[in-house]
Formats: structure tokens, sequence, C-alpha cells
């Protein structure tokens, strides 16, 4: 099992869902085992619904990062300063 | 004769709409706390032996949290096992650290190759054996539920407080790794409450030749028809890259869903034979890397405030940062018996060949599952140093430490003696009060000498004389240093 290094981006903390499981944080890197995945975010109001990625080649100092916007301001919080990676 | 009866099977079928229940979760509620994870490998009572005697050491050491002192051993969140190792490992899991000082009297003193002899040549038990379609390994079995676990079931050991077993058997058709755990016996559509604990450990120590293999009935289609197939399984078998990216879970996936009777499945599983969970990994190690992420994995407590559901696993809670040392004892007791062979001028035969067959293809497949573990606990440990998008794993500690029979040193006249004579004995279900001397002595230096087990005591400022600093720090590095 080699480890991978995953960045979720978000205005907001919400937690970040790997083929519908929690496995983390927005805005904090994470840790997954090399594989493909569905990533999505608890709750709604955001941007692209969902992203299907290849996760690999990654590094602690190189994650992968993978923005989410919210889809309106009425949806997120999209007024919000957004962390940088 | 006794092999043309019927098969007995030893599970039973899930009520309608019903799943397992997990009652237990790794706590990892306490930063402060170390989590310690256990693997104990096969090797008949050597291996119950070597793994008791950790086990007993690691409960001795305490350090103060909250104002109390608390015990390594109630650290223990995950016990993975094999074979003999499984003898120890549902003993503990079932009875506790308390447990420890009656498992000496209860199986290592006793004759238990004599009992099962003595079973074996009794009419009695032939024609019991011959009309309920049981056979030898039915023997070790009640060995074990009468010295041991008592008519006890998995319900028993699935009680919150209790560390996460994985006992781990062979499938003996597809070669894959079958671990006694809730989810998975969802995938078999069996209840895993009602089962015997000690068919688990039957099931995990029945060593091929010298045992049959244990039976199960899959009741996927004739219990649980039409069930969804879990997501996860659905995107790693459908998936564009999965099965380049990470060939393991990929055939996981692959296997959950011929189990379940899923779609497109390779093979049609109707009945399952398991045999020593050592033939896949003999150091029960692959229940430890699915514990800490995989769909198997183990539950948590991670305690209000920390964001964390009982549904997410050790490796969420690694990123989330509740973890901040990680411990990984590997219980080895592999005896590497002498043998004559590379000073022998002639061919060796039938015999030496057999065994060599045998033990070969097992310790390699062992190394390499040994190998992805390492390569784990090292990425675990540099994640520790910090990283790119303010990463909340900074920080963490990771300690790995295996007791194994070749750390002995061979420059030290004593370790070397006690090296010679652990590797000569013998796996049976019955040790020596002379070799469980030699097991006590030798699991103890083992386990003191290491310098990442002598590194976790000097970071929870546990004190111990054995201890040596600066051989510590540098044999067990930390990149969060």
């Amino acid at each position: 099992m080699a480890i991978e290094y995953l960045l979720v981006t978000y205005p907001e903390q919400r937690a970040v869902l790997a083929d519908g499981n929690g496995v983390g944080f927005t805005n904090h890197t994470l840790m997954l085992p090399t594989d493909e995945y569905l990533i999505t975010l608890e709750g709604g109001g955001y941007d692209p619904p969902s992203q299907d990625i290849a996760l690999s080649g990654t590094s602690l100092v190189k994650p992968m990062v993978i923005p989410f916007t919210p889809t309106s301001p009425a949806g997120g919080v999209a007024g919000k300063k957004r962390k940088s990676a | 004769m006794l092999a043309g009866c019927a098969t007995r099977f030893e599970n039973f079928p899930l009520a309608k709409d019903q799943v397992n229940v997990e009652r237990r979760a790794v706590d990892v509620s306490h930063e402060e706390r170390p989590l310690v994870l256990v693997a104990v490998s096969g090797g008949g009572s050597r291996a119950a032996a070597l793994g008791w005697v950790v086990l007993r050491e690691v409960a001795k050491f305490r350090y103060a949290t909250e104002g109390q002192l608390r015990s390594l051993i109630d650290d223990i969140g995950v016990v993975s096992s094999v074979s003999g190792g499984s003898v120890i490992a549902a003993h503990f899991a079932l009875y506790g650290p308390a447990g420890l000082d009656r498992f000496a009297p209860d199986f290592l003193v006793p004759d238990n190759t004599r009992t099962l002899g003595l079973e074996a040549v009794d009419p009695i038990t032939w024609f019991r054996l011959a009309i309920t379609g049981s056979s030898r390994i039915d023997l070790v079995e009640e060995l074990f539920d009468n010295l041991l676990f008592k008519h006890k079931t998995f319900f028993d050991l699935n009680q919150p407080g209790k560390p996460y077993l994985i006992l781990n058997a062979t499938d003996m058709a597809s070669g894959e790794v079958f671990a006694f755990t809730p989810k998975r016996f969802d995938d078999i559509c069996s209840d895993l409450d009602k089962e015997p604990i000690s068919a688990g450990v039957a099931a995990s120590s029945a060593v091929p030749i010298v045992f049959s293999p244990v039976a199960f009935r899959n009741f996927s289609a004739t219990r649980c028809p039409d069930r969804p197939t879990p997501q996860w399984i659905t995107t790693r078998l459908n998936g564009r890259y999965a099965p380049y990216l990470n060939l393991e879970t990929f055939k996981l996936a692959r296997y959950a869903n011929d189990l379940r009777h899923g779609p497109n499945s390779l093979r049609t599983i109707d009945y399952l034979y398991f045999l020593d969970g050592g033939l896949a990994d003999n150091l029960a190690i692959h229940g430890l890397l699915e514990t800490i992420s995989s769909p198997y994995a183990a539950p948590i407590i991670a305690g209000q405030n920390s964001g964390l559901k009982d549904s997410n696993t050790i490796l969420d809670a690694l990123n989330a940062g509740r973890i901040k040392k990680l411990a990984v004892i590997v219980i080895n007791a592999r005896a590497d018996a002498a043998n004559t062979i590379s000073q022998t001028a002639s061919r060796p035969g039938i015999a030496g060949m057999v065994e060599s067959v045998i033990t070969i293809p097992i310790d390699s497949t062992t190394s390499s599952v040994s190998s992805q573990m390492d390569v784990l606990l090292a990425e675990l440990n540099a994640a520790g140093g910090g990283g790119a998008g303010d990463p909340r794993f900074t920080g963490l500690k990771i300690y790995a430490v295996q007791v194994d029979f070749d750390q002995l040193r061979a420059s030290d006249p004593h370790q070397r003696e006690l090296r010679e004579k652990a590797n000569a004995i013998p796996t049976l279900w019955t040790i020596t009060k002379d070799n469980r001397e030699v097991l006590e002595q030798a699991g103890t230096i083992l386990l003191h000498q290491h310098p990442c087990f002598q590194r976790l005591l000097l970071d929870m400022d546990i004190k111990a004389d054995f201890i040596d600093a600066a051989f510590a720090k540098t044999g067990c590095r930390q990149a969060s240093d």
C-alpha cells in the first residue's frame, strides 16, 4: 500500500469523501493509498458534484490539488477568503 | 472411510435484511496515548508462547496520563494473527490483559499433542467424526474450546472496549486471506456473532495435509440475493485506472464481489474451505494493512469535536491529527531450524524437497507483505516531518517494532545460544517447560533491545534501565524530530 497526498480545496472546512467515506478535511493535505477515487464533499452546494481522480505520483511537498467551489452565494460561502495550498 | 462422509459446515446464515454489527472501535480519542497495533505470526505453540511473552512484557510498562498510570497494553487497538498466533491473540482479545496469567497453565503447560493423539486413536472419536461429517481439525477446535474459549462465540469478542481482533485464514480455492471480521462475514451473508471462537482459531491454524480444511458455506446467493454492490467495489471494478494504480485493492474488490455473488464475478463461490492463514501471510501483517485503511478497516472512536465519525479509519484519524504516536509490534515466531543440506554431498530426497516446496513460497509471500508494511510505516514516518498544504499529521511518530529470533545477537554468547535453542523449537501444539523458558528470555530480550521499543518508552517518559537513549534515537529516527 503506497501512500499518496491529496489536498482538496474549498472556501470552508468540509469533510472530504472518497468513494462516499470520509477521509479527512478540506484545505489540509491528507494521505490516501494510491488508487482511483470518486471525490465528493460532505453536504451540498459545491461544484463540480464529484471528481474521479487517479491518485498517484504525488509527494509530501507536491500533493494533488483538487479544487471545489460553491455553486452560488446561497449554496456556499463564496465570499469568504479561500485558503491557499 | 471418514473422507467419504458428508462435510460438516461451520457457519450460520444471517437473518433476512440483517447485517453483522460492529460493536468495537479503536479508541483514538486521547492524543497523548499511543495507538499500538500487534501482529502475531504462525508457529504452533511456539508462536502462542512468544506472543504471550511479548504481550505480558508490554503490560509491565506504564505511563502517567490524566493523573493515573496506564499500561501500554491498554493501548493495543488491533491484534491480527495467523495459526498458532491466533490462539494467544483470541485469548487476549477475549479475556484482556487480566487473562494473560491464565494462558500458560491453560494452554502452554498441558501436553496438547498427547491429548490430540489420544483423541485421534479413540474408536469412539472415530465413530463420532464419521457420523457428524467431522475431521481431525475438529479435534483441534474442540481442544481450543475446552481449554481456552469455553463455548464462547464472536459475539463475546465483538464487544465495546475489546481490541479489534483479526483472525486470518487462507481461502484454499483462491489463495486469498479471509479474515474473521463482521464486514467479511457480511460478504458471505453469514452471522459472525454465532460463530464459536474456536472455529475461527481452528480455521486460522488448519495446517494443510496435517489437517483437513475448515468448511464454510457462502449464503450470498440463497440468503442475500439482490443486495446492492457497495460503491467501493463498483469504483474499483469499473474504474479506468484502478487495476493499474492499486492491483491489490482491485483484487480485494474482485474477491468481495465474488463472495457477494455480484455482477461479472470472476469465480462462483458457494463453499469456502479454509487452511492455515500462514499460507498467505505468516506474519498476519495483511490484516494490519487492511485495518489501517481499506473498506475492511477497523472503526474508530475519535471523541467529540474531532470532526471524525465512527465509520472513519485509522488513516483518517492520522489525517485529522488524532494519533501522534503509532506503534506496530510484529511478533515473528519463525524458527529457522538448522539443516545439513548445504553440508551434504548427495542430492536431497523427496522429504527435503517437499519441505522446501512448502516453506519457501510461504516465506517469500510473507516477506512481500512485510515489505509493504515497512514501506507504509516509512511513508507515515516521513509524513510526520510535515509537507505542503497544512497537513494535520505533522509531528506523527512511528514505532516499528519487530520481534524476530534473527535479531538475537550472534556476538553475544547468551543470545547466540538462545537463538539456536529458539530456532530448534518444533512447530507443535505442545511446548516443553525448557522451551517456554527459552522463549521467555528471548522474547523479553528482543523487545527490550529493539530501538523503536526503547524510543517509544523514551517518548512516553517511561523509565527502564535497559533504555539507551542515543541508540533509540539513532535506531528509530523520526522525521518529526
